[in-house]
């Protein structure tokens, strides 16, 4: 594949396996070739990508990195976001905020709940086996699922219940029993006691396995007998092929094409489910190994097949760090990161503060009247204002090309944007509001540079409130 | 009382001071502080991007809340990433900020009296200002975060010599940060981004180099000189102050040993049985003494250390035994 395609390939791929990219960087991509780009990606620590530099955010956020306000928590999530060199890792860390739903409304740690997002961060692309087990051992997880009230003589269900409807199986694939029987496996797996917040501010808290609170009676779960502990139920739920199946339809809803909401995957069969059946395939293959399966994934023909692309409704998350990834703003800290972690919220995606453990519901859901308002505005306002770096840049070059019909400007703002393609019905319909408002013309008859940057900037406001933008 | 004990040097652990707070008795994100011949201590609090309480709060070394002043914000007098504090001989108090690159002077009492500095890179402007420090002739030497290097100035404003650019080398700065002068008017700099703390002397010729001897230093954020010579240096990325000789060899490192709950933070707990009840469920307090984010350091003329801590909110204190010997084994 060479030339127009590969670069729109290429766009494609940084949609999905990270937060978009500049016409730049996805140029620069599509020379090393799209499989390279991939194994940069799964793998970045052994292709020498650094991860961000921690010294110089947290030194200009003071107070970010132990936040007792959950904007700052917010904002140092979105921040690594818009600026980690390595975006399918931190993608990978968003799915799994999206899967593994804590939220502060209860844990009310912003400290905790970011060792957990910096969890999902070094093992994300691991073991999910390895993944399970330290989150079942994760503080923040133990207290948002009450599992430090999950006593030998009291148990209490929540996580086991969480564990396997909505991490691990999905409904219709256990028992009532069996959610008994995991949750006295994970008894005794708690927090130690806890230096309150104040008057120093948060410490970290501890898991604590109290063996004199576990429940050692002989358990039956899933067909099996035995002393489980809670690590024996890990193993026993990953060997089940609804497993596999579960969390391949998960990594296809996020990384290839909206599904339906997760609680109707029991009755509603896959988009795709060949791929379905491939993904789970390759999870069993590679002992659940993530970063083998996104590599196959990103790599595969379902995946490249442009009937998928422009098939994901960008979150509020992946939406607000892709505009500001193409304006170039917070490419260095300043000052108002908790404005943007604010707006976030009023998208519908206060990050670390899901609605429930069920996470967001995703796809269509993310966009309302209201919040597709406050989308549109809120990319607009960005691509209008050219004090931002790459807004000015932007304007600079289409500047520089001169005269230019009104599709000539569309192509080049589209490329510029993240080499978008629009449907031929939209196009037209761009052209047609252009011409409209007299910007075919406007080159020849412009009184200056102002006006023509005016212009260019209005064409990508109007690119912002496009399907094809607000999807990725 | 915790004592550090090493060679010819003992720094017994003193006391603590503060609390978090976003306004009155307290402090947010103190990130410098500045003390007065007279003892009274001006700490400055740059606050987090959500919680906009940037102020400076003024109280005695025996924790007395005397008063606060500034706020958020670009009017004369505020601030938004205010980094560095220093009190000239006339009592005036001198705090620079980053963001809006200028140098803001109020009273004793913290009315505002004016401000100078433009932003940009040109000499004599302002590039992202981190450091400030006094020399004995009243000459005021600022660091630059963005602008790497050091500019001399008068109290005024007007420029007087600019040196450093960025790099790694001897006399190369990588985002300085904290900056002293000692009684002989040297400069010492906390060349942040290198590991290192440089000293130069006045005219900003390149002395000696400290942070290669010893443990290292991680992002090094502040550095103070004693009335010995001897020179403290935050270790601001690994949470440690590591202190050397002047020649550069490595006394020892401080981790922190805040046993002792700071007034304000007794306080708190008194007026609020339930926190004072969670820690006495605590079994380990120790967590609790350990340095998070030292971030600026200064010493005073009676042997004592005042250290602050970014991300805990609080001051910690040692005091250095002056001329202290080893006494006999067999005692």
């Amino acid at each position: 594949m060479t030339g127009e395609k590969a670069l729109a390939l290429m766009a494609h791929l940084m949609r999905r396996a990270g937060f978009g990219a500049s016409k730049r960087e996805i140029e620069a991509r599509a020379l090393k070739g799209y499989e390279t780009t991939v194994e940069e990606l799964v793998d970045p620590s052994s292709h020498g990508i650094p991860g961000l530099h921690e010294g110089i955010f947290y030194r200009h956020y003071t107070g970010i990195a132990n936040p007792g306000n959950p904007l700052n928590m917010r904002g140092n999530f979105l921040y690594r976001m818009i600026n980690s060199p390595r975006p399918l890792e931190e993608k990978t860390t968003l799915f799994w905020h999206q899967v593994f739903a804590t939220g502060y409304s209860k844990v009310d740690n912003g400290n905790e709940l970011l060792h957990q997002i910096d969890m999902f961060r070094k093992f994300g692309m691991g073991s999910y086996r390895e993944l399970l087990v330290k989150l079942a051992k994760n503080p923040a997880m133990i207290f948002w699922l009450d599992n430090n009230e999950n006593h030998k003589h009291a148990p209490n269900e929540n996580w086991g219940r969480e564990l396997l409807e909505l991490f691990t199986m999905g409904q219709g694939h256990y028992s009532e029993e069996d959610v008994k029987e995991c949750s006295r496996a994970f008894t005794g797996w708690t927090i130690g006691r806890k230096l309150p917040k104040n008057p120093y501010g948060r410490f970290l808290w501890e898991f604590d396995y109290r063996s004199e609170d576990h429940d050692e009676g002989e358990k039956q779960f899933l067909g099996h007998t035995g002393n489980f502990n809670g690590e024996d139920i890990i193993d026993i739920i990953v060997e089940q092929p609804a497993t596999s199946r579960f969390l391949a339809r998960h990594l296809y809803n996020f990384f290839v094409e909206d599904e339906v909401q997760v609680p109707s995957w029991l009755d509603i069969p896959p988009m795709n489910p060949e791929a379905i059946d491939a993904i789970a395939n390759t999870l069993v293959e590679n002992q659940f190994d993530v970063r083998s399966t996104l590599r196959f994934i990103f790599n595969s023909d379902f995946f490249k097949d442009e009937k998928v692309w422009f098939k994901r409704v960008k979150s509020p998350a992946e939406l607000i760090v892709g505009t500001l990834k193409v304006v170039e703003d917070y490419h260095f800290p300043k000052p108002g990161l908790s404005e943007i972690a604010e707006e976030c919220g009023f998208q519908g995606q206060a990050l670390l503060d899901p609605p429930s453990v069920e996470g967001w519901h995703t796809g269509k859901e993310w966009i309302d009247s209201g919040a597709l308002l406050r989308r549109i505005n809120f990319v607009a306002d960005r691509l209008s204002d050219k004090d931002l770096p790459g807004v000015r840049l932007m304007v600079e070059e289409l500047c520089k090309k001169g005269d230019m019909s009104s599709k000539e400007l569309l192509d080049e703002c589209l490329d510029r944007m993240g080499i978008l393609r629009l449907e031929r019905e939209t196009f037209d319909e761009l052209i047609q509001h252009m011409n409209k408002s007299g910007t075919e013309n406007l080159d020849k008859t412009t009184q200056g540079e102002v006006a023509r940057a005016d212009l260019i900037t209005d064409v990508m406001r109007l690119i912002a409130a496009t399907r094809e933008y607000q999807f990725a | 009382m915790q004592a550090i004990s090493v060679g010819d040097r003992v720094y017994n652990y003193s006391q603590t001071l503060g609390r978090g707070s976003d306004g009155g008795i307290g402090f947010r994100n103190p990130v410098d502080l500045a003390i007065s011949p007279d003892g009274i201590m001006y700490v400055l609090s740059r606050a987090s991007d959500a919680n906009q309480c940037q102020r400076v709060t003024v109280l005695t070394t025996e924790e007395e809340f005397i008063s606060e002043f500034s706020g958020p914000g670009t009017d004369d007098g505020q601030f938004i990433w205010p980094t560095s504090i220093v009190i000239d001989n006339e009592g005036m108090i001198y705090v620079a900020d980053e963001w809006l690159n200028r140098i803001t002077i109020f009273d004793n009492l913290g009315n505002f009296h004016s401000k100078w500095g433009k932003p940009g890179h040109e000499i004599g402007q302002l590039n992202g200002p981190a450091g400030l420090a006094f020399d004995s002739k009243g000459c005021l030497y600022v660091s630059e975060n963005l602008g790497h290097r050091i500019q001399k100035f008068t109290k005024d404003g007007e420029h007087i010599k600019t040196w450093g650019n960025q790099g790694q080398l001897e006399g190369e700065l990588t985002r300085p940060w904290g900056i002293t002068v000692d009684s002989d008017d040297n400069i010492y700099v906390a060349d942040w981004y290198n590991n290192r703390v440089q000293k130069f002397d006045s005219d900003g010729r390149f002395m000696s180099v400290f942070g290669s001897q010893g443990p290292g230093l991680d992002l090094p954020s502040s550095v103070a000189v004693d009335l010995e010579g001897d020179v403290y240096v935050t270790s601001w990325w690994n949470c440690k102050v590591e202190i050397f000789r002047r020649d550069g060899s490595h006394i020892t490192t401080l981790s922190g040993n805040a046993d002792k709950l700071s007034k304000w933070a007794a306080e708190f707990l008194n007026q609020n049985p339930d926190y004072r009840k969670a820690r006495q469920l605590v079994k380990d307090l120790e967590p609790e003494w350990a340095f998070f984010r030292p971030i600026a350091i200064k010493t005073t003329d009676d042997g004592r250390i005042w250290i602050s801590e970014d991300e805990r909110w609080r001051i910690q204190v040692y005091q250095k035994e002056l001329d202290w010997e080893i006494p006999i084994l067999n005692l």
